[in-house]
């Protein structure tokens, strides 16, 4: 943590960037978000077990847009989550500053996009084990069964929107659910406005999502929303060999055509 | 209504549960499932957790729940045909083992649906829901009823109140004559009490700030700039307002499929960008400081002022549902001492 604290400073200190985004104590033992300016700052700043959250979010928030340069405290989820930004021309190079950080709390510090790639292919990937069974009991589940699988894990949604609110990758400036002419999606968190709206994000994010898991941490009534994104990239690795947050320069599966595609019926 | 002393054995909620249901009564109460506990529709007492501090969701839903047709339609050729709700067909609840806080939220949520015009699926629901509350033994870092009016043993808002006095027995304290009739109905199950200081069976929580200091500082502090201080890690979603006992905002939705639809009240956050959003584009709320801040006003300046009641309860639950830790609690202090 010391490392962190002393490269953030000092990023400060000789105004290589206005802002950092990184971690501070919070409730009870939670961490929090927080955005930092002065070098003097950074001591309230803390690095621990608990800064799981992938505050990448905020890169798309006012605060990050109206900062010339920034850095972040980027464990594995939030580089990945910076490098699939840039790929969609989300963020530049030049206006941040990554103090990349392992999975197990090892700083490493200052990456370029070059290194953050190289970075992120090292950290492991995948999900929780209690996760990975849940995933397995449903792909047994024949189709129907894991149709009303979903319908009511659905079913406690309160749309308060804190899934797409926690999440880097939905930036949208105006969502496609709050179109209402026509409306495409209900509104109303009822059973088929919350399968409708579930099902319309997760197909947004199919070869988008990082798995950072922010989703269902977010989530006030627990969602597995995590595992639903998670089976859609699972299944876009395989079937296109394609995965986001590995590489700056990416184009995602869903929005490509290409002649060398696996699959042969589009040729 | 003077309070009527009572006790009830804990061996006797077994029996009320029971006689409350088979009476056609729906009994609401928390039961924990999936690691969350929030309430359900219970027909024994051994469903129900009584250990926890808080649902995660208020009680409000059984008053307002987070989607409800409010009417449906059918086009002819030339009229509309507009059906109302059956408000016969609204149940009598039970609201078991919620907390005081969870009482108390029912009255500035009663003051919003009814102090202008009155909100009748509202009110028939309100009407027909008995309130018997359990005080807290415990609470957490969140909780801060006892700065907001409120306290642990509160009984506004509840009809029965019960108060656990030792392993075997609970105080009830018969508020309404909603309780009474419950305690007419079931009198063998009660049995007389001398009045019970509460205090050293309920949790202690110790007061941060009064709502009359907030109500106060607000005065000036519409253009302060604490707004974006505090606002800056919120994420904007609704999760505070939806899970909040007092925050009654809705928006209407029509669904029509052909000649048919359904117009629904679903629960809407001030929260949101699109919440204040106007046609033409312009947004008066554009940034989420300010959005931020209309919470604390509307619960803090514009509720007390309008329809003399704070719109918050102290329940904590906000800040426990919160995915970037605005802490209510902690930022309502900063406003008392700014």
């Amino acid at each position: 943590m010391e490392e962190i604290k002393k490269i953030a400073k000092e990023l400060l200190a000789e105004n290589k960037v206005q802002l950092i985004v990184g971690f501070e104590k919070g409730s009870a033992n939670k961490v929090r978000p927080a955005f930092f300016t002065k070098p003097e700052e950074i001591d309230q700043l803390i690095y621990n077990e608990y800064c799981i959250h992938n505050i990448a979010l905020y890169l798309k928030k006012d605060i990050c847009q109206k900062a010339n340069n920034l850095a972040i405290i980027a464990n594995p989820n939030v580089v990945r989550s910076i490098l699939q930004l840039a790929s969609e021309n989300q963020i530049a190079e030049e206006k941040i500053k990554i103090i990349g950080i392992s999975f197990e709390g090892k700083c490493v510090g200052l990456l370029d996009f070059k290194a953050a790639e190289e970075f992120s292919k090292t950290q492991p990937k995948g999900i929780k084990p209690e996760d990975k069974a849940l995933i397995e009991k449903i792909q047994a589940m024949p189709l129907e069964e894991r149709f009303n699988y979903w319908v009511e894990a659905f079913s406690p949604c309160i749309k308060c929107y804190a899934c797409r609110a926690s999440c880097p990758m939905c930036y949208c400036g105006k969502c496609n659910v709050e179109t209402n002419n026509p409306q495409w999606i209900p509104v109303a968190p009822h059973k088929y406005g919350n399968l409708e709206w579930h099902m319309m994000r997760a197909m947004h994010l199919a070869g988008r999502c990082i798995n950072c898991g922010e989703c269902n941490r977010s989530c006030p009534v627990n969602i597995p929303l995590n595992i639903l994104s998670y089976m859609l990239s699972d299944f876009i690795l395989d079937e296109f060999d394609s995965e986001a947050g590995m590489n700056a320069v990416f184009t995602p599966a869903l929005s490509v055509y290409t002649s060398v595609d696996k699959e042969n019926f589009i040729k | 209504m003077e309070i009527i002393n009572k006790l009830i054995d804990k061996s006797s909620l077994s029996a009320l549960i029971e006689r409350l249901n088979t009476s056609g009564k729906q009994v609401y109460a928390p039961v924990t499932k999936n690691g969350l506990c929030d309430f359900a529709k219970v027909e024994s007492v051994q469903e129900i957790d009584f250990d926890s501090i808080a649902t995660i969701q208020s009680a409000k839903s059984l008053v307002f729940p987070k989607v409800e047709k409010l009417l449906s339609y059918e086009k002819t050729y030339d009229d509309v045909i507009v059906k109302e709700v059956d408000l016969t067909k609204i149940p009598e609840v039970i609201a078991f083992a919620g907390r005081p806080c969870d009482a108390a939220g029912f009255i500035p949520l009663n003051a919003i649906f009814t102090s202008d015009s009155v909100d009748q699926i509202f009110k028939t629901r309100l009407d027909k829901l008995s309130i018997i509350s359990i005080s807290c033994k415990k609470a957490d870092d969140f909780c801060f009823c006892t700065s907001v009016n409120g306290s642990p043993s509160n009984t506004s808002g509840s009809d029965i109140l019960l108060t656990e006095i030792s392993e075997t027995t609970y105080y009830a304290e018969i508020i309404t004559e909603k309780g009474k009739a419950i305690l007419d109905a079931y009198a063998d199950l009660f049995k007389d009490s001398a009045v019970v200081d509460k205090t050293p069976f309920v949790a202690k929580i110790d007061k941060q700030f009064s709502t009359e200091i907030i109500n106060e500082k607000l005065k000036t502090l519409f253009e302060s700039d604490i707004w974006d201080h505090q606002a800056m890690r919120c994420v904007g979603c609704g999760a505070c307002a939806f899970v909040c006992p007092a925050c009654g905002c809705f928006d209407i939705q029509d669904e029509t499929k052909g000649k048919d639809g359904v117009r629904h009240r679903c629960w809407d956050s001030c929260g949101f960008k699109i919440f204040t959003m106007h046609t033409s584009g312009h947004n008066p709320r554009e940034k989420q400081a300010q959005r931020w801040r209309q919470r604390i006003f509307h619960k803090f300046s514009y509720q007390p002022e309008q329809q003399q009641e704070f719109g918050c309860v102290g329940c904590g639950r906000c800040s426990r549902a919160c995915p970037s830790d605005m802490n209510i609690a902690e930022h309502l202090k900063a406003i008392a001492v700014k």
